[in-house]
């Protein structure tokens, strides 16, 4: 009986301890059989003003992607957004500028990692480790109310700077990115680990900040499903 | 000469056994200058005439008498019986008078000719028959040549555009605020007598620019027609119902002249194929043209005044790539004035020419951005573009000796530009104005000197050099920091030498090794360009741009076939080129002289006119033309890191078949099947944006009727016969479905 108790309460404290071990809920998570999804996204901040949502893990089969604004779609529910914020900027000759601060920023309940680089490490990165789960993290919500100027226009400089506590943020954007020589963008854009708000798995990269051919006016974003809960 | 070159063709005839010679000078009947390159044909076989209008002609004697042929593209040709061999013959030609001839045009032009690169020239009736929009229209259709969809696209010769491809008007630099160069849908294209598109450097005769070669945009001389004359033009196309109406007339006694013209013409969307209309492609815009003359003995003086005034002019909707932009030229006004003395003598100078112009325009361009969510109003952008040009060119020609003639030149010339915008951020309900440039300016002196030698009978060379200098303002807008504008200079220098050499009774061969450039703009050295993808920095230590060229051309000029091969093979060096900054955090970007390119291509051509196949007033014509071009970008250290040029176009093709009759002096008709075949561009760099292969099918037809008080012409053109779905190279929208036009035009 003692030994029964005793095996019970092992059991008991192992149970305890893989339920305990993360609120993300699974260990190390080889990568299942989903399709690598892309899409373009207008880039302009002049187009894209209020960002356009990105639901990884969506219900409806019509679209994963939708511009703030337009979407009647309440089952829509945007893990990230892709905004590009017109921002003002007084330049050295005095004349008022303006300019796009674009910024990948998270829904309260998603969390993000950034894990890698390039393509060819978003082609092989398929197992999640407990790391990285461990690492996972929530997001800070920007208030944009204090990134205006005295003129109530957003202000670049401020912008940039509340950039700057996100997980993806910016990061991709060509002023920030760096290249090393021989190296193109495609090979030292971010990779990011998100979990999203539906607890499941993805991984993320901005592809190309500015698109080719047909879509030179757009950004090009992938990801892939890894695990769905 | 004309005697001394007869007793030596006398000789040459008293030499000869069995057969006679005829010796002689074909000259204008108006003037009495010899024209060159006139056709002699007699008994199948045939000759054209020198530089002075000379020619010998070897015949057999035992068929007499011979009816010789002459025929020239300017003139009427004649027929004249010989009737004794071994003598001199004078043959005075009239001036045709192209207008309204229904008859199509096939044979080379002296123009052509004397040009030492591949020339095209394409006539005010070859114009006509397309019943074009614009200009590029009718010069998309020539072999190298190459425009994107949209009525506001520069014209790409071989691969090349915008600073690197020249244009002209009258022989007079036209300069434009659109970043990416001359656009043609401003100038009036049924006012204009011929277009000559020289394929080819030549930067000493034309200074900075004339890299892939030059497009001269050429008016009607208001000494065209003697007497008073008018015509009234209407055209109608089905696909956006765009109407023109052109009213041109003109007086003239032969000393004085007057010509004016005035057109105006609006148009809505265009329609694809598929019936989609082409939203925001709708235009409109009048045209005033007016030219004064006078002609006294040997002096000619004239004054050319254009006014044009355009809006709105949009482009249609997914140009650029995105479906949420407007693009809107609500203004586009533009005058010139332009002044030309020339006079020519029998002395050692034997031609001088002045030539001044001056112009200025003013193009509001309105892009309005709209929220890709709600597809309201988001952002505005209204660029005030104003600029103003103005130079003078001076030529004397000189000639030593029959073999010797010596073209000299300078030339002056400023152009200044101002782009301030007001910008409106409809979100944010904020209005705000910025100078972005103001006066921005570059001042240019250029001198050349070119000399024809006429080595043998069958050889000629010529040989040039040019010098030529800039000034750079950076204009009124400049940091702060800087106490005054900031200016730089460049010079540059450009030569060529080329040979013109008959091989044979039809044949030519002409070779021109070259050396052309470009300069910097004012706006490459001194504007720094923000955008969301780094910034483009301007950079004040720009030098110019320069190319190396080698151009041959093969020219066979039966008088019933014309064959021509034109290759070239280029480098460009120096060429100013975007370079990421390596040493500064992010991707930024400045103009640097580094790129290195080759360009390498051809173009194949070939004509030919077969007269009398049904009746004894009927004409067979067949065209047909191909190019290739081939660009690589070369500033890699090995070639390995090689990579395509973008925006080189692919292989085209086109082939024209045409019959015409006169059915009496009064009734004539006309017909042509046209056929354009466009690949697909295999050879891109990563990235670049390709379109598919595509066959457009044209048909024209024409009538003309001589009445009592006029002449009438009623013209149709079936453009995109087929309703074929295609996309231009690089063209974002997709090209004009079936597009019938119609011209009628009546002339007194």
């Amino acid at each position: 009986m003692k030994k029964q108790l005793g095996l019970l309460g092992l059991f008991a404290f192992l149970m305890v301890m893989a339920c305990s071990k993360s609120d993300n809920g699974v260990g190390p998570v080889t990568a299942g059989d989903y399709p690598l999804v892309t899409y373009a996204l207008e880039r302009s901040p002049k187009i894209n003003r209020l960002g356009a949502g990105m639901d990884f893990i969506h219900e409806s089969s019509s679209s994963d992607t939708s511009y703030f604004g337009s979407s009647t779609d309440e089952t829509f529910v945007a893990d990230a957004v892709f905004y590009n914020l017109m921002a003002y900027y007084t330049d050295e000759n005095g004349d008022v500028q303006s300019e796009g601060c674009p910024a990948i920023l998270l829904d309260s309940d998603v969390k993000a990692l950034e894990v890698g680089a390039g393509t060819a490490y978003f082609d092989e990165f398929t197992v999640i480790t407990e790391d990285m789960i461990e690492d996972l993290a929530l997001e800070e919500s920007i208030d944009f109310e204090t990134c205006r100027n005295a003129d109530g226009l957003y202000d670049r400089d401020l912008v940039m700077a509340a950039y700057e506590s996100c997980i993806i943020g910016n990061k991709f954007r060509g002023r920030v990115l760096e290249a090393p020589e021989g190296t193109s963008e495609q090979d030292v854009q971010p990779v990011f680990l998100i979990q999203t708000v539906e607890k499941g798995y993805v991984k993320f990269m901005v592809k190309q900040f500015k698109g080719d051919g047909a879509d030179k006016q757009k950004t090009i974003v992938q990801w892939q499903v890894m695990y769905v809960k | 000469m004309f005697k001394r070159l007869f007793v030596i063709y006398a000789g040459l005839a008293l030499s000869a056994y069995g057969q006679g010679k005829i010796a002689g000078k074909v000259f204008c009947r108006n003037t009495g200058a010899g024209i060159m390159d006139v056709q002699i044909m007699a008994q199948g076989t045939g000759v054209l005439t020198d530089s002075v209008g000379c020619f010998l002609l070897e015949l057999d004697t035992t068929h007499v008498p011979v009816k010789l042929e002459v025929r020239h593209i300017q003139y009427e040709p004649i027929s004249i019986q010989i009737h004794t061999f071994n003598r001199d013959v004078s043959i005075p030609l009239e001036q045709s008078v192209l207008e309204g001839d229904a008859v199509s045009v096939t044979a080379n032009s002296p123009r052509e000719l004397q040009s030492a690169v591949s020339c095209r020239v394409v006539h005010k009736k070859e114009i006509e028959y397309q019943i074009p929009t614009v200009v590029a229209d009718v010069l998309t259709r020539q072999p190298g040549i190459t425009s994107k969809n949209s009525y506001q696209a520069p014209l790409v010769l071989r691969g090349l555009s915008g600073q690197r491809v020249l244009i002209l008007r009258n022989g007079n630099r036209r300069f434009s605020s659109y970043p990416a160069g001359f656009m043609s849908h401003t100038v009036n294209v049924y006012d204009l007598e011929k277009i000559e598109l020289e394929k080819g450097p030549a930067s000493v005769r034309y200074g900075a620019g004339a890299i892939a070669g030059i497009i001269n945009l050429i008016d009607k001389s208001p000494f065209k027609q003697k007497g008073l004359n008018m015509r009234l033009t209407s055209t109608y196309a089905s696909n956006n119902t765009e109407k023109s109406t052109l009213l041109c007339g003109g007086w003239s006694n032969g000393a004085l002249a007057v010509k004016g013209a005035y057109r105006m013409r609006d148009a809505g969307s265009f329609h694809y194929a598929n019936g989609e209309a082409a939203r925001n492609s709708d235009f409109a815009d009048n045209d005033l043209s007016l030219a004064i003359g006078w002609l006294h003995q040997s002096q000619t003086l004239q004054l050319n005044i254009e006014s044009h005034e355009g809006g709105p002019w949009g482009k249609p909707v997914g140009f650029s790539g995105t479906d949420f932009l407007r693009v809107n030229t609500t203004r586009e006004d533009n005058e010139q004035y332009s002044f030309s003395w020339q006079i020519e003598t029998q002395g050692m100078m034997r031609q001088l020419a002045c030539f001044a112009y001056y112009a200025s325009e003013a193009r509001n361009l309105d892009q309005l951005y709209l929220n890709a969510a709600t597809h309201g109003p988001s952002y505005r952008e209204v660029t005030f573009y104003t600029d103003t040009y103005y130079g003078c060119r001076i030529e004397p020609v000189l000639q030593f000796n029959e073999s010797i003639v010596l073209r000299n030149g300078v030339e002056f010339y400023r152009f200044g530009l101002s782009s301030p915008m007001e910008i409106t951020d409809y979100f944010e309900g904020y209005f705000f104005q910025n100078r972005v440039s103001k006066n921005a300016r570059s001042s240019n002196w250029g001198a050349f000197s070119e000399m024809d030698i006429k080595v043998s009978p069958i050889l000629s060379m010529r040989s040039g050099i040019r010098y030529d200098r800039s000034l750079l303002f950076e204009g009124e807008v400049y940091d702060l920091s800087q106490e005054k504008e900031r200016q730089s200079d460049s010079d540059a220098i450009s030569a060529t030498v080329s040979a013109h050499m008959r091989t044979g009774m039809w044949s030519h061969v002409k070779l021109n090794l070259a050396r052309a450039f470009r300069m910097p703009t004012p706006q490459e050295m001194f504007t720094n360009t923000y955008t969301s993808n780094g910034v483009l920095y301007g950079n004040p230590d720009l030098n110019p741009e320069f190319s190396w060229n080698a151009d041959l051309v093969y020219l066979w000029e039966h008088p019933k076939f014309q064959l021509e091969a034109s290759p070239f093979y280029w480098l460009l060096e120096n060429m100013i080129t975007k370079e990421m900054i390596a040493h500064m955090p992010g991707i930024n970007y400045e103009y640097v002289n580094i790129g290195k390119a080759r360009v390498w291509g051809g173009e194949l051509s070939g004509r030919s006119h077969f007269e009398n196949i049904f009746k004894a007033s009927d004409q067979f014509q067949m065209e047909v033309g191909a190019a290739y071009t081939n660009g690589t970008d070369v500033s890699g250290d090995s070639p390995r890191e090689y990579e395509p040029l973008d925006y080189i176009p692919p292989v085209h093709v086109t082939a024209t078949v045409g019959y015409a009759i006169s059915y009496s002096k009064r009734l004539s008709l006309d017909s042509q099947f046209q056929v354009d075949y466009h690949a697909y561009q295999n050879r891109y760099p990563e990235g670049a944006y390709v379109t598919p292969e595509y066959v457009l099918v044209s048909v024209m037809l024409g009538m003309r009727l001589k009445m009592r008080y006029g002449v009438s012409v009623v013209r149709l053109a079936v453009n995109n016969l087929l309703n074929v779905e295609y996309y231009a190279f690089q063209s974002f929208v997709q090209g004009k479905g079936r597009d019938v036009r119609v011209l009628f035009s009546f002339s007194v």
